[in-house]
């Protein structure tokens, strides 16, 4: 029999959160992909959820260590099931300073010149749910939350949210993306963009808009969650220039087409596998 | 859909007066204006009531002292205290949506008549100025944003309940027909949580 919960020995050590923010019991969330194994997760689960800025941290601070966050959760991992299978992720994220564009995505922002783009505070509006459905399901295959699901409640929040709106002249809302606002970077949360116009590229469109409005705001870095190898839905984020990725062994950002960044993509998955005899975990 | 934003009458055509005075013809202006003024009270004036003055004290005296310091500053200190013509009213989730939802929602050119500013671009204040402190921040809209929001408002009729559709529709009409009737007078959106 599976336990609920276990002890957990990180196979990632954690540098930055403070002690007495981890709860032991609960930072272990059993996750199996179909051969059985452990997906590494781990979560601050804090009734009052995590504060960055209460602890004199900025949001930054966290997503520089491969954290996420989740309403009520801060979490990280370094696996994701795809397809039923466990597979590597890395929290990706983009250096601003030398993101300098190629001539091709100089051509996906002529390309869309005459689209309207606004940013501001998030506020979701039904169009911004139903366009985030289409996208999800055209994109992904997949019914996920609506944002009225995610955001109608007053959860805790650990960094101003802020929406990057696209506008077609005749058609309306077309495109956006929900960004955090930390003090130093920006965390692109979730992006969405109609499937029907495939030949303006709206995703790389909005993403560029999204890092020029980080760039204007003199923010350091842009992240973009994590990219999932195994997903193709995801390769677009290593297509960008001044690209990292976090390295889960050294707790580091390493630059994403460098050989050691091939090495860690090459790397095996580690897990751990229940093992029912000894009821103990077998590396 | 927590958010509390507001709306209140704005006065941009004196707002846009205020930022182009001259310090001569600002100080004329704020003696036209001293009863309204020292009418105010703690919470409501900034003006009158900013840096702890002794009641003895001068108009003048106050003016050209803050002025000489940061004019910026005095600038905004009088577009918050005689630029917002109606009290705070807080817009419901399907009135604002329909601001939101719409193209014209973009910002345009700030010396434009039509369409939303911000207010980021209405106070050009200098970095090193306490006036960027005391600048709000909003979106400026026109009329037809406000019957934009009308217009989501009667489209989501029933999702609101009945007194709240009608506190909402009353509001938004009441300011469509003040906005049609001044064209110096705007809208201020607040973004609120």
């Amino acid at each position: 029999m599976k336990p609920e919960y276990k002890e957990l020995s990180c196979l990632v050590n954690p540098r930055l959160t403070a002690e007495p923010r981890r709860r032991t019991d609960l930072l272990d969330f059993e996750h199996y992909d179909r051969t059985g194994e452990e997906l590494y997760i781990e979560t601050i689960n804090d009734e009052d959820a995590v504060d960055p800025f209460d602890e004199g941290l900025a949001p930054e601070d966290y997503w520089a260590e491969g954290w996420d966050f989740g309403s009520p959760l801060a979490y990280r991992h370094d696996t994701y099931q795809y397809d039923d299978v466990a597979c590597r992720m890395f929290p990706t994220r983009y250096r601003i300073a030398d993101f300098n564009l190629s001539r091709g995505f100089r051509r996906v922002l002529k390309k869309n010149a005459d689209l309207q783009c606004v940013a501001r505070p998030f506020r979701i509006t039904p169009a911004k749910d139903a366009l985030d459905q289409l996208h999800c399901y055209s994109r992904f295959q997949e019914i996920r939350a609506p944002l009225s699901s995610l955001y109608a409640k007053p959860v805790f929040r650990c960094a101003p949210q802020h929406e990057l709106t696209v506008f077609h002249p005749t058609r309306g809302l077309i495109a956006f993306s929900i960004i955090d606002i930390g003090e130093n970077a920006s965390y692109a949360v979730r992006t969405a963009w109609t499937p029907d116009e495939k030949q303006r590229s709206l995703g790389t469109y909005t993403f560029l808009k999204t890092v020029g409005y980080a760039e204007s705001l003199g923010f350091e870095h842009h992240y973009v969650g994590p990219t999932i190898l195994a997903d193709p839905a995801f390769s677009y984020k290593l297509r960008f220039p001044a690209c990292e990725i976090y390295d889960w062994e050294a707790n580091d950002w390493v630059e994403s087409e460098t050989e050691r960044a091939k090495a860690i993509f090459a790397a095996p998955l580690l897990s751990r596998r229940w093992n029912p005899e000894t009821e103990d975990w077998a590396e | 859909m927590t958010e509390k934003d507001t709306l209140r009458l704005f006065d941009l055509g004196l707002a846009r007066e205020i930022i182009a005075m001259d310090r001569d013809e600002l100080f004329r202006f704020v003696k036209s204006r001293e009863e309204q003024l020292r009418g105010m009270n703690h919470k409501r004036s900034v003006f009158v009531f900013s840096g702890d003055r002794p009641a003895t004290r001068t108009t003048a005296m106050v003016f050209y002292e803050f002025f000489d310091d940061d004019p910026a500053e005095v600038r905004q200190m009088l577009i918050n205290d005689l630029c917002y013509t109606s009290e705070p009213f807080e817009i419901n989730y399907y009135s604002r949506c329909g601001y939101f939802d719409h193209p014209s929602s973009v910002y345009v050119d700030p010396t434009s008549d039509s369409g939303a500013i911000s207010s980021n671009d209405l106070f050009p204040w200098p970095a090193e100025s306490e006036a960027s402190d005391r600048a709000d921040r909003f979106d400026v809209l026109n009329r037809d944003h406000i019957a934009l929001m009308s217009e989501s408002l009667k489209a989501n009729r029933d999702k609101v309940a009945d007194e709240e559709y009608t506190t909402q529709l009353l509001t938004l009409r009441s300011m469509e027909k003040t906005l049609s009737n001044d064209p110096n007078l705007r809208a201020a959106y607040f973004y609120q949580r």
